[in-house]
């Protein structure tokens, strides 16, 4: 007899009952190729990213080369929340279909957008210790990305701690939904709220020059590759570790 | 200079998580591998020493 929290085992493949009722199909991690167009794109576009950040980008007349920190600050920022974007769409899908590859989507989303989000704190942090004489300030950007940050390391700490799949995949669904919230907060706390950050784009306009933000958009797309290369990878492990299960649960139904 | 020390540390810090977190999935990925082949030879000789079922 299987442990009582490995059964029933849902299956990845998308049916509600026993992997069994799934025959035998491929491995749901098969259907990913270990290397795309995106794969090979990754090295060229951030050997680009550097050039122009390092190289083509003006010196900043105020503040000099730490500057340069704002092109692969903010595009960490953005895959960040775009990877939280996912989370939010994948987790309303788990609920809606039930199908445990938006389960598996949501869970790689949100890890590759935590490891994101450390490096937009850690990298604006340095930045702004030459900047404004301080690693850090309760600044409402610096807060509410923070936050962000604590709230989906709370939704991976809640995976870790329940143990029937579908029950994991639903209460973490809530929390990616829920915790989406934070984003346009984030977003919108420069805005609605008196900072330090800098406001970089206005309502209609980039306060930058010209060759900055050629540099800034070369970084986002850069970024933006590596994202999805990263997740890519991330929702392989995943599936690959739903593979496990499977075969887990095949060895203890054939004892 | 102060300023390049405060860029390069930056820089350090993307380039050392980004490494970081690569390695892991690739170290995790091999582990599931292993683990996967493992049960699949166990499979294979249960079927092998019983066909009927």
């Amino acid at each position: 007899m299987p442990p009582a929290g490995l059964r029933p085992w849902p299956s990845p493949l998308g049916t509600k009952g026993s992997v069994l009722d799934a025959g035998p199909v491929a491995a749901p991690s098969a259907h990913l190729r270990p290397q795309t167009a995106v794969g090979w794109l990754v090295a060229p576009a951030m050997v680009i990213a550097l050039y122009a950040a390092l190289l083509f980008a003006p010196r900043e007349a105020t503040m000099g080369d730490v500057q340069r920190i704002f092109y692969f600050h903010v595009p960490n920022a953005w895959v960040a929340f775009l990877a939280f974007g996912v989370v939010f769409v994948a987790s309303i899908q788990w609920l809606r279909t039930r199908r445990y590859w938006w389960d598996c989507l949501a869970v790689s989303a949100a890890e590759v957008g935590i490891m994101f989000t450390t490096i937009a704190l850690v990298t604006g942090s340095i930045w702004a210790k030459p900047t404004w004489g301080t690693w850090w300030d309760w600044d409402p950007r610096l807060t509410t990305t923070l936050i962000l940050w604590l709230i989906y390391v709370s939704y991976m700490m809640l995976r870790s701690v329940v143990e029937n799949p579908a029950q994991r995949a639903s209460l973490s669904a809530v929390v990616g939904i829920v915790g989406f919230v934070d984003v346009p907060i984030v977003f919108m706390s420069i805005r609605w709220w008196r900072t330090i950050h800098p406001v970089v784009i206005t309502g209609d306009s980039i306060n930058l020059a010209p060759t900055m933000i050629v540099t800034l958009v070369v970084c986002l797309i850069a970024f933006t590759i590596f994202f999805v290369h990263l997740l890519r990878l991330r929702l392989k492990l995943e599936l690959q570790r739903e593979e496990v299960y499977r075969l887990r649960e095949l060895a203890l139904y054939d004892e | 200079m102060e300023n390049l020390t405060y860029l390069f540390a930056a820089f350090a810090v993307i380039w050392l998580a980004v490494l970081l977190y690569s390695f892991s999935i690739g170290a995790r990925q091999k582990s599931l591998e292993r683990e996967i082949e493992m049960l699949k030879t166990v499979l294979a000789e249960r079927e092998d020493a019983d066909p009927a079922e």
